[in-house]
């Protein structure tokens, strides 16, 4: 486990470089594309915990907080979805310096598994060999619309009087920022992620990249949502690579305790290293 | 109702549910019932029922019971 920054045009980026030990071969590498403010948090423990079982199989993984989150330079205030596209460029550069001849592949989840595909679709030269996504966020403009849930809720909960979508719309129009249950958002960001919708990304493979889409749920849910079908339908009709797995566990990403799925870990990591296929 | 309980228990991360039913009190009763706590059980409404939920929609009086939540999912799909 190796913690180090990164140099992304000019900020630091703080990382976590789990290596795969001196005995086991070293077949792929992932960089994690994480999600957004407290799914982060949230999430962390699973994705360590996803690390140290992936390098024990041979798969290095690598952790990143991107720019204006965690222990990275700069303010969330700061932050812009394309200055996070460069993080993770820049730590592919990184990983490829130090990963000569092993395939990179990129495992976002929530928003971080939007920002992948984003990636991966407006950069021609990428060689990535897999995009694992994690419970994707399709719809940008309303993952925002449930992140600004929060001061709403907030404003019901307390008892002061409930704060109406439009008077937030107003704040960020006089102050270019709006602060969410602690977190400083920038009009420029919110826009950005506003704008992304996975149904209308422009995916196709040139090369051999495997897609896989994953997402967890209890009983009696044991499938993918329906507007995730569709669109993977969708994504298959196109002759892309798609495999999809539905994990029985808890949403660890959301939850109040904290929570981990091994399962989820241990089907990702079979899929990426191909243990089952043929079969 | 079922399968309120069942949300709410999920979402909540709660132990035991056995006595929940329709007058069982939620905001400013359980303490897990926060803001956050809001948020992922609208988001879960959202993505379970495949409806929309509008921001003026969102009042204290929606979960206020059990009951009240119900008859909000039940009002929302029809």
């Amino acid at each position: 486990m190796q913690p180090q920054f990164i140099d992304s045009n000019g900020q630091s980026i703080f990382t976590i470089y789990f290596q795969v030990p001196e005995h086991v071969k070293h077949v792929k590498t992932l960089l994690v594309v994480p999600p957004f403010a407290e799914e982060m948090n949230k999430s962390r423990k699973m994705l360590s915990d996803f690390a140290r079982i992936a390098s024990a199989m041979g798969v290095a993984v690598l952790l990143v907080d991107l720019y204006g989150t965690g222990d990275s330079e700069g303010e969330l205030e700061q932050a812009t979805w394309q200055q996070w596209h460069q993080d993770v460029v820049s730590c592919l550069a990184w990983l490829r310096l130090n990963n000569p001849n092993v395939d990179i592949g990129l495992l976002g989840l929530r928003l971080g598994a939007t920002l992948a595909v984003d990636i991966f679709c407006k950069n021609e030269a990428l060689d990535i060999s897999d995009v694992v996504l994690w419970q994707p966020v399709i719809n940008g403009k309303q993952f925002v619309r449930q992140f600004l849930r929060l001061r709403l809720a907030a404003s019901v909960v307390g008892n002061g009087t409930k704060e109406s979508a439009a008077q937030l719309q107003h704040i960020l129009a006089e102050n270019g920022t709006l602060e969410v249950a602690g977190y400083m958002l920038n009009s420029q960001l919110i826009k950005d992620i506003e704008a992304i919708n996975l149904s209308s990304v422009n995916l196709n493979t040139k090369n051999k990249m495997r897609l896989s889409w994953y997402e967890i749920g209890m009983p009696p849910k044991k499938d993918l949502l329906p507007i995730s079908k569709k669109l993977v339908e969708e994504w298959q009709r196109r002759s892309l690579d798609v495999a999809t797995f539905f994990i029985e566990g808890i949403p660890y990403w959301s939850t109040q305790e904290i929570a981990t799925c091994e399962a989820l870990s241990v089907s990702t990591l079979h899929h990426v290293l191909g243990l089952y296929e043929g079969e | 109702m079922n399968e309120i309980i069942t949300l709410v228990k999920e979402c909540l991360q709660l132990d035991d549910v056995s006595d929940f039913d329709q007058n069982t009190e939620l905001l400013g009763s359980i303490p897990e019932f926060d803001s956050m706590a809001i948020v992922t059980i609208l988001t879960t409404i959202e993505d379970n029922y495949g409806v929309m939920i509008e921001d003026d929609e969102i009042d204290a009086d929606v979960f206020e019971t059990l009951g009240t939540l119900m008859t909000f999912v039940q009002l929302k799909l029809s």
